[in-house]
């Protein structure tokens, strides 16, 4: 959106940005379905055409915070393709919501090729078969380099022992062209966020061939980032943003819900008519396979364990070079208010920052500071020639 | 100088061509040369290779900026984001003025920064002149459609008073007044409420 309201005007409203994808349900929601009144907030939602606007926006102070990207929170305190704006991270959106789907006609070669291709490896292995015996280059298609996404889809390729290069070309398209791209084949695989890869399967363009969960189980996929200064300003608004955004993602994991979500985020404002074949009579929202979530199994949590990993995917793959001097994480990704503000809804939270990332292949159980807390699973695929 | 700035070569994404046409002219007559003027970021990768700018400057509203952000970090040769280091004061103003202006520039192979904010500034100033002039036009269009309703109440109220145009513009200020909104908002509320049942251009009621 282009119009921006006047600096006065603005003065006591809190300014969100978000992009029209799935996983903006929380804001979204927070607004339309009163979260954020409860609360007594008064809080104004920009839609932005790019990560890259959200993040410069939020950068020079015309935004206050925004739905971000996980490695997003991390990349703007480093100040990675932007100066750096310090941003503080206290809270997990949404978990899950990428995948990576396969034009139809590229799905029946992998499909011939014998390898089993529910299990994501060897998905993989099936592509780097069809890609041996190619005589044209397979286009992957993404949507943004500083993502989640982007990084799942090299860990899922190198599970394959393969990587971008001359038989396996990377492609940039933004969201909304990546079912054109699919349709007109410009791209033979897309990797992006929900809820693109339901409406390409819905359209009959391709198939999920992998989801960002079964190569990172559960990984944080969009989080809260507020401007530092921002939040020294105003301690009980973040706070109380942060009491209706948990009590909103709780909403949100009720199926009961569905319906209304579904109706607020088809309004052209938020995600607009594209989405209507989704979630609407019979069909499903929140696709099955990708297990979007909200709230279950502490997903608002904010796990330094988790940044850390996201750190060193970022320094492992391309942008490698670029991401030098490690932030100090603890003061990016605020777990302690987390467990202020859950302490203040009565709400449970791990009473450590770290866990054994990897390591869970079933939710497990750790100590909150109330009794035990169920943790969603957060197994990773392995590369190829490990495990 | 103009020998310096003719060799510095300038791409455009605009979606909006008017504003590009606006930019690529003052820039041309800065002395710099524009290779290109394109509506969407489709195809850049290759355009950048032939055309080799050394700047391009896109429009913070497109969606093709992660698009091009993304080509920088996969490709050495792709644009890489200009990023004017806040040592300095009138940079990071040049950054706050930029993204409020909605200009975004990306460098593709080491122009050097003092050689970069002229150019981030022109365009800076055409993106702000096209937007002053656009709400001139919504102003301008605002003000026309407002006079076109009050015209339009007026008649109905004549209508439905029997009450001369003097007296009907009177009865209509004067509801203005009482209920603390514009004239031609209340013009809008009495137009549903004489006229609800028909269409805005029925040819009873533009008549008068």
């Amino acid at each position: 959106m282009t119009e921006w309201i006047d600096d006065a005007e603005a003065s006591d409203s809190i300014r969100l940005g978000f992009i029209p994808l799935l996983d903006a349900a929380p804001l979204i929601m927070a607004v339309e379905a009163g979260f954020f009144a409860e609360e007594g907030l008064d809080v104004s939602l920009h839609r932005q055409p790019s990560w890259s606007s959200l993040r410069d926006r939020v950068g020079v102070g015309m935004l206050d915070g925004a739905q971000m990207l996980g490695p997003m929170a991390l990349a703007i305190n480093m100040g990675l393709g932007a100066p750096p704006c310090p941003v503080i991270s206290p809270m997990v959106l949404s978990r899950n919501g990428n995948a990576i789907t396969a034009r139809r006609v590229l799905y029946e070669q992998l499909a011939a090729t014998g390898f089993d291709l529910s299990d994501p490896s060897e998905a993989a292995r099936a592509l780097a078969r069809v890609v041996a015996s190619s005589h044209e280059p397979i286009r992957l298609g993404i949507v943004y380099a500083w993502s989640s996404h982007y990084l799942q889809l090299l860990d899922w390729l190198a599970s394959a022992g393969l990587s971008p290069g001359p038989g396996l070309e990377l492609v940039t398209v933004p969201p909304p062209e990546m079912m054109t791209a699919l349709a007109y084949g410009s791209v033979d695989l897309a990797c992006v966020g929900e809820p693109w890869n339901s409406l390409m399967e819905y359209h009959g363009l391709g198939q999920i061939l992998a989801t960002g969960c079964q190569v990172w189980q559960n990984a944080p996929e969009k989080v809260l980032g507020v401007r530092r200064d921002w939040a020294e300003a105003n301690p009980e608004k973040l706070r109380a943003l942060m009491r209706a955004l948990i009590r909103c993602c709780r909403w949100l994991d009720d199926p009961v819900n569905r319906e209304l979500i579904h109706r607020m985020l088809v309004h052209p404002n938020y995600l607009g008519s594209a989405i209507e074949p989704i979630g609407d009579q019979g069909q499903w929202l929140f696709h099955p396979r990708v297990h979007q979530h909200f709230f279950r199994q502490s997903a608002n949590f904010p796990w330094l364990s988790q940044a850390e990993w996201l750190l060193s995917r970022m320094q492992l793959h391309t942008q490698g070079d670029q991401v030098s001097g490690v932030p100090d994480l603890g003061s990016i990704v605020r777990a302690d208010l987390y467990r202020e503000v859950a302490e203040s809804l009565s709400l449970d939270a791990p009473v450590m920052d770290y866990k054994d990332e990897g390591e869970h292949r079933q939710p497990f159980v750790v100590e909150g500071f109330r009794g035990q807390v169920e943790v969603a699973s957060d197994a990773l695929i392995a590369a190829a020639g490990r495990g | 100088m103009s020998a310096d700035q003719s060799s510095v070569r300038v791409m455009l994404v605009d979606s909006e061509p008017e504003r590009a046409a606006m930019v690529c002219e003052a820039l041309t007559s800065e002395g710099y040369q524009v290779v290109g003027q394109r509506s969407s970021a489709r195809g850049l990768v290759a355009a950048v290779a032939q055309e080799e700018p050394d700047l391009v400057i896109i429009d913070m509203d497109s969606p093709d900026r992660d698009t091009l952000e993304s080509m920088s970090a996969l490709n050495e040769h792709a644009p890489r984001p200009v990023v004017f280091f806040a040592s300095d004061d009138s940079d990071s103003q040049t950054i706050q003025q930029a993204v409020n202006a909605g200009v975004s520039a990306y460098i593709v192979d080491g122009l050097e920064q003092h050689r970069v904010k002229p150019i981030v500034d022109v365009a800076i100033a055409r993106f702000e002149a096209f937007q002053s002039l656009r709400h001139q036009l919504e102003e301008t269009r605002t003000a026309l459609e407002d006079r076109k309703d009050i015209e339009r109440a007026k008649g109905l109220v004549m209508k439905q008073k029997n009450c001369s145009e003097d007296e009907a513009f009177h009865s209509m200020r004067k509801l203005a007044m009482d209920r603390n909104q514009k004239l031609s908002d209340v013009a809008r509320q009495l137009i549903e409420a004489l006229d609800g049942g028909k269409g805005a251009g029925s040819p009873e009621t533009m008549d008068d």
